[in-house]
C-alpha cells in the first residue's frame, strides 16, 4: 500500500515536469517567507529582473530562461531537499542563492556532487573557498562580500578612527557568530582586543542588558553583526540608555528594515557596502533601481544589496554560459573561472571575478564604507 | 501451503525498497525524499509512543531528535571536516558505536522528560515539552565547545570499507532501521505493555488498580520514545552530512506532531503516510508559490475535522468496507476457544483461612471533616461482606482507603495479614485484591477482550526485551492469556461481544465487564463499589448470580452498596455506616431490624429502589 | 544599583506584555479547556492592522489621521478573529472530543494567519511610531518609553476590567459557571456554546489590543507573535491557568529572569532560567503556582 502510494506521488510529480527544449532552467532558492524573507524576496526580484531582460533580448544560447524558485524557509534541512530537487528533478543548469549561511552549508555539497555551478549571491558566511579542501573541483562561487572582507572593513574603519576599546554585539545565528569570530580575528591582527563580546537573539527588541554591560566595560565603539530589525533594536536601546557611541556593523545595516526602523537613531551608523542605492551613479544602477520600482512598487528596496547581487549573479552566469557555449556544468564552471568578457554590473564592474583557486567575486577593493544619513545610505565621510 | 508462500512473499515485499539504490540513480527521489521520509518517520513513530499510546502531547520531540543528532555528530565526526570550529576533541568513533551512543544518551534525556508527565497533563504537560525542547536548543546553540554552536557540525560521508553508504546507498542503513522500529513498535503495541500504556491513558486509576504502575510505564514510554527519537536523530546527521541547531526548533516539533495526527495515531501506516505528506507537500505545492503554508494549514484543518482518525483511519475504514471478512484477524476466537478448554478458572485462588481484610480503628480526616471514624471491619474468608450506608456515609472513602488512593490518617488496613497502609495502589493487586468502580472506569477504546487482558497484567512473565523482539514464547503466553480472558468473558456472559469496543457496550454489560476485568486479576478478595447502580431489576438478578458464583469458588467479596434489597439478599454479613461511623453490623436479618439502620435509611430517604 | 533598576523596569514591562497575552489564554481555557495556540499570531494581526491604519508602509511616515482609527480597527479585527477561530477551529474540535484536535487546529490557524499576513501585507519588519512619542524619559537614569507606561496602564485596566466583568455581571458569572462545571452549567440553562464563543471573542480582542500596544516597543512583522505567544503560554502555565494573580507573578518571573540572565550570565541563555522554573513549577505544583487542583471522583 505504502509503496503504491509513494510511486503514485512520484509519478504525479514527474508528470508535470517535461522540460521544453527551448528552455533553460535556473534554480533560485532562499527564504521567501519568515524573518529573513526581505533578503530572499529582494534577491529573487533582482534575479527576475535580470531574467526578464535576458529573455527579452533573446535568451541565452537562443534559449529562454526559466526560473525555478523554491522557498527554503531559512531551514537548513529544507535547503538540502530543495537542492536535490533542483538538481535531480528539475535538472537546472545552475543554481543561484541562498541567503542563510546554515542553509548554504547544508546544501552546497549537492552542487559539487552533481557538478552544477552555484553562485551564492547573498550569504556572507557560507563556505566557498574553504570547500576547495574537500572538493578540488569546486562548483560553488560567491558574489557577495564575505564575512572576512566585511570584518576587515568594519574593524579597519573603527581602528582608523582611533577607537581602542571595541565592544562586539552579534546575533546568535550562524551569520552573526561567524561575523563575530572573523571580527575578533581581524581585531587581533590590528592588535586590539574587544572589551566586551555579547549576543542577542532574533526578534529580541530590548538590548539594554547587553549594552549596559558593554558600557560598563568601557567600550568606545560598538561593532555589530546581525540583521536589520535586531540592529535597529540595538540603536533604540542605545537611546534608552542615553549612550552616544558610534556603531559600525554588517552590510545588513543598509537594509530598509534597519534604516526605517531605527529612524533618526540610526544616523551615523556605518557598514560595508557593495552597492549603495542612494549613491547610485552609473546608468546601469539607475536603470536597475527604476526597473525594480516599476516592477515591484517598492522604494527603497527592502534589501538593495541582495537585489543587486541577485541581478549581477544572473548576468555573470549568462556570460559564463555564453562563453562555454554549453549548459554543461563543468564547462560553465571553467568559463566562470576564466571569464573573458568584462561585466559592468550594478554592484561594480567585474573583470575576471573568479579564478581556479578563488571563487569570491567581491574583493576588499569592491567594498566601501557606507553610512546612514536621514533615511538613506551615503558614502561614509 | 499456498497461503504460506503468499505470506513469506508479503514479508519479502517489505525488503524490496532495499533494491532501489541499485536501480535508481536519481538522488532526489531516493536519498532526498525517501531518505528524509524514512528518518522523519522514525521520529514520528517515537512521538506516537508518547502521544498515541500514553496520550501525552509532546511538542518537544525536536529536542530529543537534536540530542540524538548531536551525539552522533560529536562521536562520529572528524576533526578534518570541522577545521576552524570550536570543538577540539573528536572521538571519531565508528558509525554503529556512535549510533548506539545516540540512542542511549537520548534515552537518558527521555527519562528526565518523563517526570513532569507523572503529575500533569494536557496544556500543562504540553508546555513543559515545549520548554524542554527550547532548553535543549539553547544549550546546543550556546555550548560551542561541545557542539560547535551555530556553525554546526560537518560530517564525512559514510563509508564502510570501500562501500560508500552516502547518497542513495544510505537507504541500506536507514531503511532496516525503519523496519526494526516499526517491528518493535508493533510488538510493543500488541503486548501487555501496549495495553498498559493505553490503560493509563483512559483511566490511570483503573490501570493502577489492575497492578499497573503509572510511573513505571509512563517513564518507560518516555525512555523508549526518546531512544527511538535518538536513533532518528543519529541517522539524520548523515543525511545532509551537516547539522546545525536551527533545524531543531519548535517548528520541527510541531511538524512531527502534525505528521502524526495527519497520518493517524497508533498506526505504522499512519506514521509513514503522515510524514510522507509533510515531506512531499512543499514540493508538490510549489505552484501555490508563497501561499503554500496557508494551503497546508487549511488542508490540516480539513483532515482534522473530516478524518479524525487521520489518513490511516480512512484507509483502514475503506479496507474494512471492501473486505469485511478480514476485520478481526487480530484475534482468532475459535482458536482461543480451543486453547481455553484446557484452562480452568479460579484454579490459583483456592480458599484459604487467612482473613482477607481487616480494618482496625480506621480514620480519615479531610481538614476538619472526619469522613471515616474509628471504623472496625473484618471480611471473613469465603464470605460476601456488605458495606452499606446512605449517601455521604463514608463508603467511598473506605474503599479508597482499602485500595490505597487515600492514606489513612489513623488506624490500620490489613490485607491478608499484611499491614497495607503504605502500599501503593498498584501494589495492592499483588496482595490479592481487585476492584470495580462506582463510576465506570473502562478503557473505552480497547476491545472488551483487551479490557480483560489488562486485568491479567500482573500475570505476564515475558521480559520487555523478548516482547520487543517478538519472540515465540511471548506469543504463546499472549495466546494463553487471551484464551483465559475469553473464558472470563464467558463467565460473565459477554463472550459474544469480545471484539466490540468497550465504549459501545450497554450500561449493564459495561458493569459486567468491570467484574470480568477484576476477576482476571485472579484476586482472593473482590471489592465491588456500588455495582448495581443504574441497573434494572433483572440485571441485578443476573448480577447476584455472578457474585454468588464467585463466592462458590472461595473468593471473598466486599460489596459496597446503596441498594438495600441486593445487599440483604446475598451478603453473609453486613456493616452499616453513617456519618463515617459504624452504626451496626452482623448478619442481614439482624441488621435489618436495627433501629439505627432504619433511622439512617428510612429517616433520611427511605429504601433505595 | 542604577543598572539593576533598569533591568527590573525592562524585565517587568516585558513581563506585563507576556501577562497580557497570557490573560487571553486564561479566558478561553477556563471555558473550553483548550489553549488557543494561534493567539500569538492574533496579537500580531492586531499590530499589523493597527500599523496599516496609522502608518504609511512605504515611507514609515504617519498617515495623519487620529489614533482612534487603529483602535477601532484593532477591536473589530479582534472580534472577527475570535469569532472565526471559534467557528473554524474550536467548535469542530470540541465536537470531536479528541485530546489533540484543538492543539493542531489552533496551530494550523496560526500558520494560516501568519502566512496570509506575510503574503497580503509584507514579510518585512516595520517601526510603529508611538502616539506618545519615541523619546524616553528618565527616572534615576533609567530610560522608560511613554508607550511602556501606556501599556502597563491599559493592561491593568483590561485585567481588572475583565475580572470584574467576570465577577459582577451575569455574563461573567456564566463564564465562571461554565469553567467550574460544564454539565451543571448547561443544566442550569447557561448557553455553554455561547459562553465559549464570547470568551474567544474577548480573548482575541485582548490579543489584538496587546498587539497594538506592543507594536511600538517591538517591530511590526508577521513573525512578531511567534515567540511572544509561546512565552505568554509559559507564563499562564507558571501562574496556573485559571488565576489572574498567577499571570502577573508568572509574567514578572519570566520577564525579569530574562533580563537578569542577559545582563549577568549571557544573553544566549536568557530564556533558560524562565523555562527551567516552568518545569520545576510543573514538577512541584502540576497545576501551576496558583492553580486549583482538580479532584477526580472515582
Amino acid at each position: 500500500m505504502k509503496h503504491n502510494l509513494f510511486f503514485a506521488l512520484i509519478l504525479c510529480s514527474t508528470f508535470a515536469n517535461f522540460a521544453k527544449a527551448d528552455e533553460m532552467k535556473i534554480g533560485v532558492y532562499g527564504p521567501f517567507s519568515g524573518g529573513s524573507a526581505p533578503m530572499g524576496v529582494s534577491m529573487r526580484h533582482g534575479v527576475e529582473i535580470a531574467i526578464a531582460e535576458i529573455n527579452a533580448a533573446g535568451g541565452i544560447l537562443k534559449k529562454q530562461i526559466k526560473m525555478i524558485d523554491r522557498d527554503d524557509e531559512a531551514k537548513n534541512e529544507r535547503g538540502g531537499q530543495i537542492m536535490q530537487e533542483l538538481l535531480e528533478k528539475e535538472n537546472v543548469v545552475a543554481v543561484l542563492g541562498p541567503i542563510n549561511t546554515g542553509v548554504a552549508d547544508a546544501s552546497t555539497q549537492y552542487s559539487n556532487k552533481k557538478k552544477v555551478p552555484q553562485i551564492i549571491n547573498v550569504s556572507a558566511g557560507a563556505k566557498v573557498n574553504e570547500l576547495f579542501k574537500t572538493n578540488p573541483e569546486n562548483f560553488v562561487f560567491r558574489i557577495a562580500a564575505n564575512d572576512n572582507i566585511q570584518s576587515k572593513v568594519i574593524t579597519n574603519g573603527a581602528v582608523k578612527k582611533g577607537y581602542k576599546k571595541p565592544a562586539l554585539l552579534c546575533d546568535d545565528t550562524n551569520y552573526g557568530q561567524n561575523g563575530r569570530e572573523k571580527m575578533e580575528a581581524a581585531l587581533l591582527s590590528l592588535g586590539v582586543k574587544p572589551v566586551y563580546v555579547g549576543k542577542f537573539k532574533i526578534k529580541d527588541t530590548d538590548m539594554s542588558a547587553q549594552l549596559q554591560e558593554a558600557k560598563a566595560a568601557g567600550a568606545d565603539v560598538l561593532l555589530v553583526y546581525g540583521i536589520g530589525p535586531e540592529l535597529a533594536a540595538v540603536s533604540s536601546s542605545l537611546v534608552r540608555l542615553d549612550w552616544k557611541v558610534e556603531m559600525i556593523g554588517s552590510w545588513t545595516l543598509s537594509m530598509s528594515n534597519y534604516i526605517t526602523n531605527a529612524g533618526k537613531n540610526g544616523n551615523g551608523t556605518k557598514m560595508p557596502q557593495t552597492f549603495i542605492e542612494s549613491a547610485a551613479t552609473t546608468p546601469k544602477q539607475l536603470k536597475f533601481i527604476a526597473d525594480y520600482k516599476k516592477k515591484y512598487n517598492e522604494s527603497p528596496i527592502a534589501s538593495a544589496v541582495s537585489a543587486a547581487q541577485g541581478y549581477d549573479s544572473m548576468y555573470l552566469l549568462k556570460l559564463a554560459i555564453e562563453q562555454a557555449k554549453s549548459t554543461d556544468g563543468t564547462k560553465i564552471k571553467a568559463a566562470l573561472e576564466n571569464l573573458t568578457a568584462k561585466y559592468e554590473g550594478v554592484t561594480g564592474s567585474y573583470t575576471k571575478p573568479f579564478s581556479t583557486t578563488d571563487h569570491e567575486a567581491i574583493k576588499e577593493s569592491n567594498v566601501v564604507l557606507g553610512m546612514v544619513e536621514n533615511g538613506a545610505v551615503v558614502k561614509a565621510k | 501451503m499456498n497461503n504460506k508462500v503468499f505470506k513469506s512473499f508479503k514479508y519479502l515485499i517489505y525488503f524490496l525498497p532495499l533494491l532501489l539504490p541499485i536501480f535508481v540513480h536519481n538522488e532526489y527521489y531516493v536519498h532526498g525524499i525517501l531518505g528524509r521520509i524514512i528518518i522523519y518517520t522514525i521520529l514520528v513513530a517515537s512521538l506516537d509512543i508518547v502521544t498515541g499510546y500514553i496520550g501525552d502531547i509532546s511538542i518537544g520531540h525536536a529536542g530529543l531528535f537534536a540530542v540524538g543528532a548531536y551525539t552522533m555528530a560529536v562521536f562520529n565526526s572528524t576533526a578534518i571536516a570541522n577545521a576552524g570550529g570550536s570543538i577540539h576533541l573528536f572521538y571519531e568513533w565508528p558509525f554503529l558505536a556512535s549510533l548506539v551512543m545516540a540512542v542511549i544518551i537520548t534515552a537518558i534525556f527521555g527519562f528526565i522528560l518523563g517526570f513532569p508527565s507523572l503529575r500533569s497533563s494536557g496544556p500543562y504537560l504540553a508546555v513543559t515539552t515545549i520548554a524542554y525542547g527550547i532548553i535543549i536548543y539553547t544549550i546546543i546553540n550556546e555550548q560551542e565547545n561541545l557542539t560547535n554552536g551555530t556553525k554546526g557540525i560537518q560530517m564525512t560521508p559514510l563509508k564502510i570499507g570501500s562501500l560508500s553508504l552516502d547518497g542513495n546507498n544510505y537507504l541500506w542503513v536507514i531503511y532496516p532501521c525503519l523496519l526494526l522500529v516499526m517491528y518493535i513498535k508493533n510488538n510493543l503495541a500488541q503486548s501487555f505493555w501496549g495495553r498498559a500504556f493505553e490503560a493509563i491513558k483512559f483511566s490511570s486509576i483503573a490501570a493502577e488498580s489492575c497492578g499497573i504502575s503509572k510511573s513505571y510505564f509512563k517513564i518507560s514510554a518516555f525512555v523508549l520514545s526518546a531512544g527511538i527519537a535518538g536513533l532518528a536523530g543519529g541517522l539524520f546527521t548523515h543525511l545532509d552530512n551537516y547539522i546545525a541547531p536551527n533545524t531543531f526548533s519548535l517548528d520541527f516539533s510541531i511538524l512531527a506532531l502534525m505528521a502524526l495526527i495527519f497520518g493517524g495515531v497508533r498506526s505504522a501506516l499512519g506514521n509513514i503516510i503522515g510524514m510522507t505528506l509533510v515531506v512531499i507537500l512543499p514540493d508538490l505545492f510549489t505552484w501555490f508559490k508563497d501561499y503554500r503554508l496557508m494551503v497546508f494549514g487549511i488542508l490540516l484543518l480539513l483532515v482534522l475535522f473530516f478524518l479524525p482518525n487521520g489518513i490511516a483511519g480512512l484507509v483502514r475504514e475503506t479496507f474494512e468496507k471492501l473486505f469485511p471478512k478480514k476485520i478481526n484477524t487480530k484475534y482468532d476466537l475459535l482458536k482461543l476457544k480451543n486453547i481455553g478448554e484446557q484452562i480452568s478458572l479460579f484454579d490459583s485462588q483456592k480458599a484459604s483461612s487467612v482473613t482477607p481484610l481487616k480494618l482496625e480503628s480506621l480514620e480519615m480526616r479531610f481538614g476538619g471533616l472526619v469522613a471515616v471514624n474509628q471504623l472496625e471491619l473484618v471480611v471473613k474468608p469465603g464470605t460476601i461482606h456488605g458495606l452499606m450506608g446512605p449517601n455521604g456515609s463514608g463508603k467511598s472513602t473506605t474503599i479508597n482507603l482499602i485500595t490505597g488512593l487515600y492514606k489513612p490518617t489513623n488506624g490500620k488496613v490489613i490485607i491478608f495479614d499484611q499491614l497495607a497502609n503504605e502500599v501503593a495502589p498498584n501494589k495492592r493487586a499483588g496482595l490479592g485484591i481487585a476492584r470495580t468502580f462506582q463510576n465506570l472506569q473502562l478503557f473505552s477504546d480497547l476491545t472488551v477482550l483487551e479490557n480483560v487482558l489488562v486485568g491479567l497484567h500482573t500475570h505476564y512473565k515475558s521480559s520487555l526485551f523478548s516482547i520487543l523482539l517478538g519472540l515465540p514464547n511471548v506469543q504463546n503466553e499472549e495466546l494463553h492469556h487471551q484464551a483465559e480472558c475469553l473464558k472470563w468473558l464467558e463467565f460473565v456472559g459477554l463472550s459474544h461481544l469480545a471484539l466490540e469496543k468497550a465504549k459501545n457496550l450497554a450500561y449493564g454489560q459495561a458493569r459486567r465487564l468491570e467484574i470480568a476485568r477484576a476477576l482476571a486479576m485472579r484476586p482472593k478478595l473482590l471489592l465491588l463499589d456500588e455495582p448495581a447502580a443504574g441497573l434494572t431489576t433483572t440485571e441485578i438478578e443476573e448480577f447476584n448470580s455472578i457474585i454468588l458464583k464467585v463466592k462458590e469458588h472461595g473468593i471473598s467479596v466486599l460489596l459496597i452498596e446503596h441498594h438495600m434489597d441486593m445487599i440483604m439478599k446475598i451478603s453473609d454479613e453486613i456493616t452499616v455506616l453513617d456519618f463515617g461511623k459504624k452504626i451496626a453490623g452482623g448478619i442481614p436479618s439482624v441488621v435489618q431490624k436495627n433501629t439505627l439502620v432504619i433511622q439512617a435509611y428510612l429517616g433520611s430517604e427511605g429504601e433505595g429502589a | 544599583m542604577n543598572q539593576i533598576f533598569q533591568i527590573i523596569v525592562s524585565g517587568s514591562i516585558q513581563g506585563i506584555i507576556y501577562a497580557l497575552i497570557a490573560f487571553g489564554y486564561n479566558l478561553t481555557f477556563s471555558t473550553s479547556k483548550t489553549i488557543n495556540f494561534s493567539l500569538g499570531n492574533v496579537m500580531m494581526l492586531g499590530g499589523v492592522i493597527g500599523f496599516s491604519l496609522y502608518v504609511d508602509i512605504h515611507s514609515g511616515n504617519l498617515l495623519g489621521h487620529s489614533y482612534l482609527f487603529p483602535i477601532i480597527g484593532v477591536l473589530v479585527a479582534g472580534m472577527i478573529a475570535g469569532t472565526a477561530i471559534h467557528k473554524f477551529a474550536i467548535e469542530p474540535s470540541l465536537k470531536l472530543k479528541s485530546e489533540f484536535t484543538w492543539v493542531l487546529a489552533t496551530l494550523a490557524v496560526g500558520i494560516i494567519i501568519k502566512n496570509a499576513v506575510e503574503q497580503i501585507w509584507s514579510t518585512g519588519d516595520f517601526r510603529f511610531p508611538s502616539p506618545l512619542g519615541d523619546v524616553p524619559f528618565r527616572i534615576f537614569g533609567t530610560g522608560i518609553y511613554p508607550q511602556e507606561i501606556l501599556l502597563v496602564v491599559v493592561a491593568t485596566i483590561i485585567v481588572f476590567g475583565v475580572e470584574s466583568f467576570k465577577k459582577y455581571t451575569i455574563y461573567g458569572k456564566a463564564i465562571q459557571a461554565v469553567s467550574e462545571d460544564k454539565e451543571t452549567a448547561s443544566l442550569m440553562g447557561i448557553p455553554q456554546h455561547q459562553v465559549v464563543r464570547i470568551s474567544f471573542i474577548l480573548s482575541a480582542t485582548i490579543a489584538t489590543i496587546a498587539g497594538l500596544l506592543v507594536a511600538p516597543l517591538t517591530f511590526v512583522s508577521a513573525s512578531m507573535g511567534s515567540s511572544l505567544g509561546i512565552k505568554a503560554y509559559a507564563v499562564s502555565i507558571i501562574g496556573g491557568l485559571e488565576s489572574g494573580k498567577g499571570l502577573v507573578v508568572g509574567g514578572l518571573i519570566l520577564g525579569i529572569s530574562e533580563f537578569f540572565t542577559a545582563r549577568y550570565i549571557s544573553s544566549g541563555y536568557k530564556e533558560l532560567p524562565g523555562f527551567i522554573i516552568l518545569i520545576l513549577v510543573i514538577l512541584i505544583k502540576p497545576n501551576g503556582l496558583f492553580g486549583k487542583t482538580m479532584i477526580k471522583k472515582v
